[in-house]
Parts: C-alpha cells; sequence; structure tokens
C-alpha cells in the first residue's frame, strides 16, 4: 500500500496544527460559532445530537494493521469503546469532545491519517472498489489514481467553498463494486500503453434527487485527466446553484444546463489554459502506482478449501476469488444478527488487526457496504483465520445476503435526521437471519436482494441504490418508513421506484418479508431481484404488500 | 480599511486603491485593463471569487487583484493561492476576528500544498514539484 514520506507527513501534521489553533481561538471566543463551522466541517467535525462526531478519512478504503490499531486506540480512548464504518469507507467517533479533538488530529498524523475534507462544501474523500489490487477481474488498480486525486485535492486553494459537497469515485474493474456512477464524478480507469485512460462521468447523486451518472467523455488519456477535471471543477464551482442547497450539487447543474452545454463550457475554460502546468502529475502517478504494483504477496499453488455447516456459508459468502493464483479475498461482516451495521468496537478493530499482521500482510479494507476485508489470504490459512472469527463473533457468513444491510446512523445520533435507522436494521437483521439460515439448512442458495437504510432524504444510506430501499421520514410526528425498489448500485445502476404508502417502524419487517417472498415465489431459475423487479413490474410487489393478492405465475 | 499582503504585512490606511471593483460571481466577459481590480465575495462561504481570480489570471490579467468581503482569516491563503496579491478586510471585521488572527493568518494555515495552481501568489512551491526536481 502506499506509504507516507516526510512531505506526507508534514502536510499531514501542519494541517492538525492549523486545525489545533482554530479550535484554540473558538473557545477563546474569537470565531464565533457561525464561523467555526465550515471550517469545522472541513476537518470532518460535524456537531450532532448529543456531542460532537468527527469523521476519519480512510483514503479509498485502504488501512493498514498499525492504522487500524490507532482507530481502537481513539474508540478506547476518546469514545465510548466503540466507531463507525461509513458507506464512503470512513470511520465516524460519535462521542468526541471539542478539546479532545486536536489531540486526536496529531495521533492520527502520526499514523499517516487524517479527517481532511471529509465533509464540508469541498472535495470529498475519495473512494474505489474495496477489492482494489486483488480482485480477479481487476484492469487497472484504482488506488494510485486514487491516491494521485487524494493529493491534488487535498486543502485545494479555489475548490474549498464550492456550492456543496462533491464526492469522486474511481474504478479499474468490469464490476463495480463502489457505485462510481452515483457520484458527483466517477472515473472507469482503463489500461493504456504506460499510465490509464479513463472514462469520466458527471453528474450521479443521491440525496433527494438521486441521479445516475452521464458520460462526459470516453477514454481520456492521463496527460488531461486533471487538467480535465481542474475545469470541470471551475466550471460547478461558477455556475452551481447557490441559492438553493437542495438544488446545489453538479447533479443539478449538469440537468439545467445540459451535459452538451456544460461540456462546453468545460473545454472553453481548458482552451486558455496551458496543460503543461500539471505535468508534474505523470511522475507523481508513476511514483505512487510504484507502491500498488508491488504487490504484497507471490503466487503460490492453489488450495481448495471446503468445509461444512457455517464454515461453507463462510466461504460461499465472505471469500472470494483473488487475482494472485494460491491466494483469497475474505471479507469480515459487521452484520451480526441483530448487529448495528458497520459498528466495531476497538477491541474488535484490533483483532482484525491482528488478523491482518497474521494472515494479510498487515492490510485492510473498508467497503461501502460497511464491513471490512482482509485482502491477501492465503488459502492454506483460511480456517485457522475462520475460527479466530469465530472465537470473536465476527464470522457472519452473509455477505451479499439480505442480512449484508447498509445503514447509516439516523436519529439515535445525526442531527438531521428524520427517523431512527439502527433499530429498524436490527429487527430486519433478526428477520433476515433466520431465514437465511432456514433456506441454507433446505440447500436453496438464497444470495437476495441488497438491502440498504438511511434515516433521511440525505440518503447517507444510500437506500435509492439498493434493491430494497428504506428511508425513513417524519409524518405528522410519527416515524414512517418508505420503502423503493429496483434500485442498484452495480454497473447498471438505476434507482428505486417507490412502493407504495410507508409503514410504521413494527410493520417494516413484515414488509421487507413479504417483498423477499414475492420475489422467490415469482421469479424465473436464477434471476436476480432486479431483473424480476423489471420483468413483474412493481403491481406484483404492491399486491403482496398491501393486499396479500394470490401469487401471480411466473 | 486594512490590507494583508502576501508578505504577511497587514496594516490599516484609510486610502487604499481598489481600482475597478467587479463581484466575484463571474468573470468579467473582457479582460480588465486596469492596473488594480477588486473582486467582492458575496458571503464567506461563497468561493466564487477564488475561481474568477485564477480565471482572470488564467486569461493572463497581471495587474494588483485584491480581495473583498466578509472573510475569515483562514481564507486569506486560499485568497493568494487563487492569484490574489491583497486582501482587504473592514475594521469591523477586524474588531470581530481580531488583528492577531489576520496578521497570523498565512503562518497558522498550512504553507505547502501538492501542486500549487498556475497564477498562485501563495508561498507554496509545490511539494510534487520538490519531490522530481530532477
Ligand atoms: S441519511 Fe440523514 S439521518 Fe442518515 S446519516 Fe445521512 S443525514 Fe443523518
Amino acid at each position: 500500500m502506499y506509504q507516507y514520506d516526510g512531505h506526507d507527513q508534514a502536510f499531514v501534521a501542519a494541517r492538525a496544527a492549523e486545525f489545533r489553533d482554530q479550535v484554540a481561538r473558538r473557545l477563546a471566543g474569537q470565531l464565533s460559532e457561525d464561523e467555526f463551522k465550515p471550517l469545522r466541517l472541513k476537518n470532518g467535525l460535524y456537531l450532532q445530537l448529543h456531542a460532537y462526531m468527527l469523521r476519519v478519512a480512510i483514503p479509498y478504503g485502504v488501512l493498514s494493521s498499525g492504522q487500524m490499531r490507532t482507530l481502537a486506540h481513539l474508540a478506547d480512548n476518546y469514545d465510548r469503546g466503540y466507531g463507525h464504518f461509513t458507506t464512503r469507507q470512513n470511520i465516524q467517533y460519535n462521542w468526541t469532545e471539542l478539546k479532545d479533538v486536536p489531540d486526536m488530529l496529531d495521533i492520527l498524523a502520526e499514523a499517516g491519517m487524517h479527517a481532511i475534507q471529509t465533509s464540508g462544501n469541498c472535495i470529498r474523500n475519495v473512494t474505489t472498489d474495496a477489492f482494489a489490487g486483488a480482485a480477479g477481474d481487476e484492469e487497472v488498480d484504482p488506488r494510485a489514481t486514487c491516491e494521485l486525486l487524494r493529493q491534488w485535492s487535498s486543502l485545494h486553494p479555489e475548490f474549498a467553498f464550492l456550492p456543496r459537497k462533491f464526492k469522486i469515485a474511481v474504478i479499474g474493474a468490469a464490476e463495480d463494486r463502489a457505485a462510481m456512477k452515483f457520484h458527483d464524478i466517477g472515473l472507469r480507469a482503463k489500461p493504456d500503453v504506460q499510465r490509464p485512460r479513463y472514462d469520466i462521468w458527471v453528474g450521479g447523486g443521491q440525496g433527494r434527487t438521486p441521479r445516475v451518472a452521464q458520460l462526459f467523455e470516453a477514454d481520456v488519456p492521463f496527460e488531461r485527466l486533471l487538467p480535465t477535471l481542474d475545469a470541470m471543477m471551475r466550471v460547478y464551482n461558477l455556475h452551481g446553484r447557490r441559492d438553493n442547497k437542495y438544488k446545489a450539487r453538479i447533479k443539478i447543474l449538469v440537468a439545467e444546463m445540459g451535459l452538451d452545454a456544460y461540456r462546453d463550457e468545460v473545454y472553453a475554460d481548458m482552451a486558455e489554459r496551458d496543460p503543461a502546468a500539471f505535468a508534474v502529475a505523470g511522475k507523481e502517478y508513476d511514483r505512487i502506482a510504484a507502491f500498488f504494483d508491488r504487490g504484497p504477496v507471490a503466487p503460490i499453488d492453489d488450495v481448495p478449501v471446503a468445509g461444512e455447516g457455517a464454515f461453507a456459508e463462510w466461504l460461499d459468502q465472505n471469500v472470494s476469488a483473488h487475482k494472485v493464483p494460491g491466494h483469497a479475498v475474505v471479507t469480515i461482516s459487521l452484520k451480526a444478527k441483530g448487529a448495528i451495521p458497520g459498528d466495531a468496537t476497538g477491541e474488535e478493530m484490533r483483532l482484525v488487526a491482528d488478523l491482518a499482521d497474521d494472515y494479510s500482510a498487515g492490510e485492510i479494507r473498508v467497503t461501502h457496504r460497511q464491513n471490512l476485508v482482509l485482502p491477501f489470504v492465503p488459502q492454506s490459512a483460511l480456517a485457522t483465520l475462520y475460527g479466530r472469527l469465530v472465537e470473536a463473533g465476527l464470522a457472519t457468513g452473509n455477505v451479499g445476503l439480505t442480512s449484508d444491510i447498509i445503514s447509516c446512523p439516523g436519529l439515535d445520533y445525526c442531527a438531521l435526521a428524520t427517523a431512527r435507522s439502527i433499530p429498524i436494521a436490527q429487527a430486519l437483521s433478526d428477520r433476515l437471519r433466520e431465514r437465511e439460515a432456514k433456506a441454507r439448512a433446505a440447500g436453496v442458495t438464497v444470495k437476495g436482494p441488497t438491502l440498504n437504510i438511511s434515516g433521511c432524504i440525505n440518503a447517507c444510506g444510500h437506500h435509492h441504490a439498493a434493491n430494497i430501499g428504506i428511508l425513513g421520514l417524519t409524518k405528522a410526528e410519527e416515524e414512517s418508513y418508505q420503502i423503493t425498489l429496483g434500485g442498484r448500485a452495480d454497473g447498471g445502476a438505476a434507482v428505486g421506484e417507490i412502493l407504495g404508502p410507508g409503514f410504521t417502524a413494527e410493520e417494516v419487517p413484515d414488509a421487507v418479508e413479504k417483498i423477499i417472498e414475492a420475489w422467490e415465489a415469482n421469479r424465473l431459475e436464477g434471476e436476480s431481484f432486479t431483473d424480476a423487479y423489471q420483468r413483474l413490474g412493481k403491481a406484483v410487489f404492491k399486491a403482496a404488500v398491501y393486499e396479500e393478492a394470490p401469487r401471480v405465475a411466473a | 480599511m486594512w490590507l494583508l499582503e502576501t508578505d504577511g504585512s497587514f496594516t490599516r490606511d484609510d486610502d487604499i486603491a481598489t481600482g475597478l471593483e467587479i463581484p466575484g460571481e463571474a468573470p468579467p466577459a473582457e479582460r480588465p485593463a486596469d492596473p488594480v481590480v477588486t473582486i467582492r465575495f458575496g458571503g464567506a462561504m461563497d468561493g466564487r471569487g477564488f475561481s474568477t481570480a485564477n480565471r482572470l489570471r488564467a486569461e493572463g490579467y497581471d495587474g494588483r487583484l485584491i480581495a473583498a468581503g466578509p472573510l475569515m482569516p483562514d481564507q486569506a491563503r486560499h485568497a493568494f493561492q487563487s492569484g490574489f496579491d491583497a486582501v482587504l478586510v473592514s475594521d469591523a471585521q477586524v474588531q470581530r476576528q481580531g488583528e492577531d488572527a489576520w496578521r497570523n493568518a498565512i503562518h497558522r494555515s498550512v504553507q505547502e500544498l501538492y501542486m500549487p495552481e498556475p497564477g498562485s501568489r501563495g508561498p507554496e512551491r509545490g511539494i510534487w514539484a520538490a519531490r522530481h526536481a530532477d
């Protein structure tokens, strides 16, 4: 993985010192809360319902075991013994005190980490495929591009007070495991002679107005990548709406201006500029890519691994093919039955760090589905690794099943929430794990629809992009949960459709179960949930949920 | 009025030449011929003035650019690094935010960036350039 040099180290240390000064000025009353707010947000510090929440960047989801121990240390000493991994591959501490935050940042800087631009109206943490560098179908390792973009966008002087937040994702494989088309800008890296070329997508996003990104330009050579992004950001900064925060994202600008007009503005801006200013980026890319090219593991003999019972389920669900022979990618589910999705205790983080040292070249990934990944596990170590996960209660074999739920923190923590999401996720997890266990015992493959939950329309829980999405709202002072169906976060990205009237918290598990039953009863052999939904239409599901109607023939 | 210069000097003067004043909202259609141009920011959160300055520099404007409006000391580096030569600060701002905060604005913010923007008047030299100097 990428290693900080003295420059990177000095950079994050300087940022931590700058923030310490800002906090001191706030505590001394020299900065009003209104002035301090944008400054603290740019460093990931939110004022939530009960306390300050610090969001720490895990750039493109990659962590060393040492960094994971640092996160565990922060959880134990500055939070209540746990942290929450988010859909943007970051971690949040929910119970911090303002006066402690500068110390936390110093500790992070020591470990080569930071909280730069994890919030605020600026370019956020760049995200990618959690299987980068390990996936069998990878064409270009996206991490080198992500690191280049991290450096370019960090503390960018011109793009720090944008109309709204700005999210970039990069992928380099046929399968999209990063919901790339739901980002403000999405990049698909492809192999080229020396450095990659890119398809640039623009205007995707979730929130109140979900949009799938459109193709801005295909096959952009590396030399034009940063000049193009620079101009794309500038046109957005100058023309994006600032009168209404719900219309301020680039997706609205592109929709209102039209993709062609937006593109013309971008090219006009580029025409005035000498791309030679960015020439040094090529050498920097090569320097960064060298860290990733030296893959940490060498090919060894393939070892067939088979098991029974829960171990077999875990092998089927949580273990994926690796591009290096003799190895496997292991996902550690943070979705045990009844658990809070994405939460991990300091003790669990330390255990995962130890496992990474023992079995995965000291490396860990965070996935956008809020799980952890050991990316370089020898197949011969799978059984031992599984045994240690069982002991720690981290061996749930449900990755890719419906109980692998994404959930935002919702009203239990979040100041913007309109409803709770964690208790809904927990109730669903209980119900779904039971169904999955029964199906497994009956010998049925249960790879079911994805299920995501958000506690408000901001959609941090990516409900629009789920096969079954749940959105918590407040209706007449009561929590009401709206269900959407047919959303997809993969290559065929689509926004889910609202099924019908909302449900109470108690009704949600029954409704979801009826939806899954309707799919199972009506699907063709091997048909996915979204394919079945497209073929059958909403009516079948609506009837199943609202009317208990007889099943239609497939 | 007070003026913060890129060298960190911060002085009060009743008679500051602000030249042609334009809003930060959009770059002018024609490159100004005036030797001094003041770009007024509509609000501290409105970053369009930074892009307007950067665009003027890209178009070859090499006169003096002054940033004005309700900026915070913490934004001074953003202004210089986007191509401004100075930040104009009202007496009321200095009163509220502290003369000290403005005087030290540059020293207390991050000095080095990975890649300076073309047209920058800031202190940064660029980490990428330093890494690949030969
Ligand atoms: S979706 Fe809403 S409730 Fe959930 S974390 Fe985001 S802002 Fe908070």
